[in-house]
């Protein structure tokens, strides 16, 4: 028993291989690449050219053309930024309301826990892209209202996952301790509880960080994002998407983007938690 | 019978990948004659619990055995391919698992637990066997027996299949002294009348005492002595044994340096008092559940009970007895539903906690049973001792110094700190409020009997130099009577009686009491 527990736990994963991967080193790129873009020596993500539309790759343009002419490396690597900074901001936003409504519903208790919980699986219930698509056509597409609209649909699960998590340290008796001090409910939550669950909170944080980005993605697919001609990974998406069959670098380019983006934060996910299991 | 069931040759278990300096068991080399009953003591991480995995040929996940052998009742478990060793577990050895609440599947009644191992048709005869009578008990669910019921329930699945060797991992420790005493009883009986060959392993010596007629002491994976039970009982050879003898407290015998004897100081002042104090308990203390579904329990029924300045008060019953109930009523987590509870200037402690001044709250300060549970995993020391005071470096240094700790701990976090450590910080983390009172919950009952006496040796210290009053609960007769000035006894949420720990032991005032003594004495 006790023997076999003590030489079999796991002895603390060290810092590098905790944060150095794989996944660590494409999200610091895209995120390098989405701060320092404009810096790049690129032509304009923007300019047209009649006159040489849907190329293949040259010198001239790495990655080729689009169908208005416009340089597809410029616009795919321009194109993260509405994506990133948007996902960026909605989840912050998302994983703060998560966890003042998850730890306030599992503080409260009685009718404040039941009415928090059964307003947050109403919002878990409708489809989030239905609901972007809606906002975005009658109150508009400004960034500001997709990023509270965004953190507004994204944030019952990480308030569902910290009530849950939140309940299961308030009966620990360090938590009981903190009450004989003559702690109050926010001191318990910020000093005794979110330290303990931090863990799962980030991991659950970050997963939503992907969902966003797919859904803001789809959202500028459908052409209810961001507008024309601005350069966007979902929009560049579905107007490439017609011809596909003459040229399908300025499709590839932006989903390779979007997927690497998504796998590496997922792949981070993993590797953290992983840490945080020790 | 004759002839050895239990032959194991220099066997040593390593963690898997791991070199023989990491050793779980080293070099073991054991003989047990068949029909005899051997018992195993050692505390914790001492390889006990790997030997008797070992014996029914399994070393446990992520160990492996380097070298040596074990054959058990004429079997080489390791060599054998595993699913003709399968059809020996339980036909030829059979292990009775250590924890009862986790050993039985909770979605099986009792008679189902007996089908899976193929044995329906003898379930009466079994039941029977372990003192389990009735037909009711056979459509039973596992949550629904007694710690007791359910430890005999794993002896009779065990017995199923006539095995002839028996092994048994910690089969009493979760168990009050009644309840226990007629577990053993049960297993001396079982083993004369089938001529088992019995291995019981126990962190307590008393227990291997009542069953064992030989004894193995292991300690760091190696066995350091192997005598009869007389012998290590009164003459132990080894000075680790001798340890673990002093190291176990026993019934009026005064605890170590700092001993409690005659009047405590000012023992004339009440500083608690409580009349006719009655809680009763909601399920689940009622927040979460549908008052329909609420099952209400007397935790306390009508106690009296006075503490007096610088005392330590010993509290003892049986699980259930209220005892844990009567402390947080004491320090605010429960609120008594009748009756009054009051401090000597006035201030009323029938109150939620919410109600109580920070500095009522400062006065009563309380240490939990579990030590894994009772630090934040995720503080440092530093954090844990400075939370809500306006403590330095130093001064939490010098609490550390007074529970024997280094300086040093202070960046640690829990999980790199033992059983003891985090006891230690948690009786600092007491102490730093300056309290009237000091409510101590069963804190040395997860402890082993060495690291026990050396934190009751450090309490007794700190009350020598502070004259805290301690109240000290415990379902340990022995424990309690060698560090207390006088013993309460619940039983049921009712006060049987209260009395000096020398009037106590020797005219219990009590039946239920004079039972306790005679089963501590056992």
């Amino acid at each position: 028993m006790t023997a076999v527990s003590a030489s079999l736990a796991p002895t603390s994963i060290p810092w590098r291989r905790r944060w150095l991967s794989v996944g660590a080193v494409v999200v610091a790129a895209h995120v390098l690449l989405a701060l320092f873009v404009p810096l790049l020596p690129l032509q304009s993500p923007t300019a047209q050219d009649a006159s040489a539309v849907l190329q293949g790759a040259s010198g001239a343009h790495w990655l080729g053309t689009d169908d208005l002419g416009r340089d597809v490396l410029s616009r795919t690597l321009w194109g993260g930024r509405p994506s990133i900074g948007i996902a960026f901001g909605a989840v912050l936003l998302a994983g703060l309301l998560g966890v003042l409504i998850g730890a306030a519903a599992a503080l409260a208790g009685g009718w404040l826990d039941d009415v928090l919980m059964r307003v947050n699986d109403v919002l878990l219930a409708l489809p989030s892209l239905l609901v972007l698509m809606l906002v975005a056509s009658f109150i508009g597409r400004q960034p500001v209202v997709l990023t509270l609209t965004l953190a507004v649909m994204y944030a019952p699960p990480i308030a569902r996952l910290v009530r849950g998590a939140t309940l299961g340290v308030l009966g620990r008796d360090f938590v009981v301790a903190a009450r004989l001090r003559g702690a109050g409910s926010v001191e318990i939550v910020v000093r005794e509880v979110l330290p303990s669950i931090r863990g799962v909170v980030i991991t659950e944080v970050a997963m939503q960080f992907s969902w966003i980005l797919l859904a803001f993605s789809s959202l500028s697919f459908l052409g209810l994002g961001t507008t024309p001609p601005t350069p966007e990974w979902g929009l560049m998406v579905a107007g490439a998407r017609t011809y596909i069959t003459i040229n399908a670098l300025p499709l590839v380019a932006p989903m390779v983007m979007l997927a690497s983006l998504v796998l590496a934060v997922n792949s981070l996910i993993d590797r953290s938690a992983l840490g945080e299991q020790s | 019978m004759s002839g050895p069931a239990i032959e194991v040759e220099g066997l040593t278990i390593v963690p898997r990948g791991a070199g023989p300096g990491a050793a779980v068991l080293r070099d073991i080399h054991l003989q047990v004659e068949a029909g005899t009953r051997l018992g195993v003591v050692g505390e914790s991480g001492s390889g006990k619990s790997t030997l008797l995995r070992a014996l029914a040929g399994t070393c446990g996940r992520g160990l492996e055995v380097s070298s040596g052998s074990a054959r058990t009742a004429g079997h080489d478990l390791f060599a054998v391919p595993d699913d003709e060793r399968r059809a020996l577990l339980g036909t030829a050895v059979a292990l009775v698992p250590q924890s009862v609440g986790l050993s039985l599947t909770p979605h099986l009644t009792v008679e189902a637990q007996f089908r899976d191992v193929g044995m329906l048709d003898r379930v009466a005869e079994l039941l029977d066997e372990v003192g389990l009578h009735g037909e009711s008990m056979r459509s039973r669910y596992p949550h629904e027996l007694s710690g007791g019921e359910q430890q005999r329930v794993l002896l009779a699945l065990g017995l199923a299949r006539d095995p002839g060797v028996l092994l048994l991992d910690e089969p009493t420790s979760a168990l009050d002294v009644g309840v226990a005493d007629g577990i053993l009883q049960l297993l001396e009986q079982t083993q004369e009348r089938r001529g088992l060959t019995l291995v019981l392993v126990s962190h307590d010596l008393g227990v291997i005492e009542r069953v064992a007629t030989r004894a193995v002491v292991m300690r760091a994976g190696e066995i350091l002595e192997d005598a009869p039970i007389e012998q290590v009982m009164h003459a132990p050879r080894h000075p680790y044994t001798r340890m673990l003898l002093d190291a176990a407290p026993s019934l009026g015998q005064r605890h170590g340096r700092h001993r409690i004897d005659g009047e405590p100081v000012g023992a004339a002042e009440t500083l608690v008092r409580a009349e006719a104090l009655s809680v009763v308990r909601t399920s689940a203390d009622g927040r979460r559940v549908r008052r329909a579904a609420r099952r209400s329990t007397t935790a306390l029924e009508s106690v009296t009970i006075e503490l007096r300045r610088g005392e330590i008060l010993g509290v003892i019953g049986e699980s259930g007895s209220g005892k844990s109930t009567l402390l947080k009523t004491v320090c605010g987590l429960l609120t008594p539903t009748s009756g009054s509870l009051t401090m000597n200037d006035g201030t009323d402690l029938a109150v939620p906690l919410r109600k109580r001044p920070t500095s009522v709250l400062r006065r009563i300060q309380m240490v939990m049973q579990n030590p894994d549970d009772s630090l934040n995993p995720a503080h440092t020391v530093r954090r844990i001792l400075q939370a809500g005071t306006a403590l330095d470096d130093d001064a939490s240094a010098a609490l550390l110094a007074a529970v024997h700790l280094e300086r040093s701990l202070l960046d640690r976090r829990p999980a790199s700190l033992s059983g003891g450590e985090k006891q230690r910080v948690a009786i600092a983390r007491a102490l730093a409020r300056e309290p009237d009172v000091l409510l101590l919950d069963e804190i040395t009952s997860a402890l082993d009997v060495t690291v026990q006496a050396a934190v009751l040796d450090t309490l007794l210290e700190l009350h020598a130099r502070l004259h805290t009053t301690i109240v000290f609960v415990s379902h340990d007769l022995a424990v309690v009577s060698s560090i207390a000035h006088r013993i309460a006894v619940l039983r049921h949420g009712r006060l049987l009686e209260v009395a000096d720990t020398n009037t106590l032991l020797a005219e219990p005032g009590e039946e239920y009491t004079a039972s306790l003594l005679a089963l501590a004495r056992r």
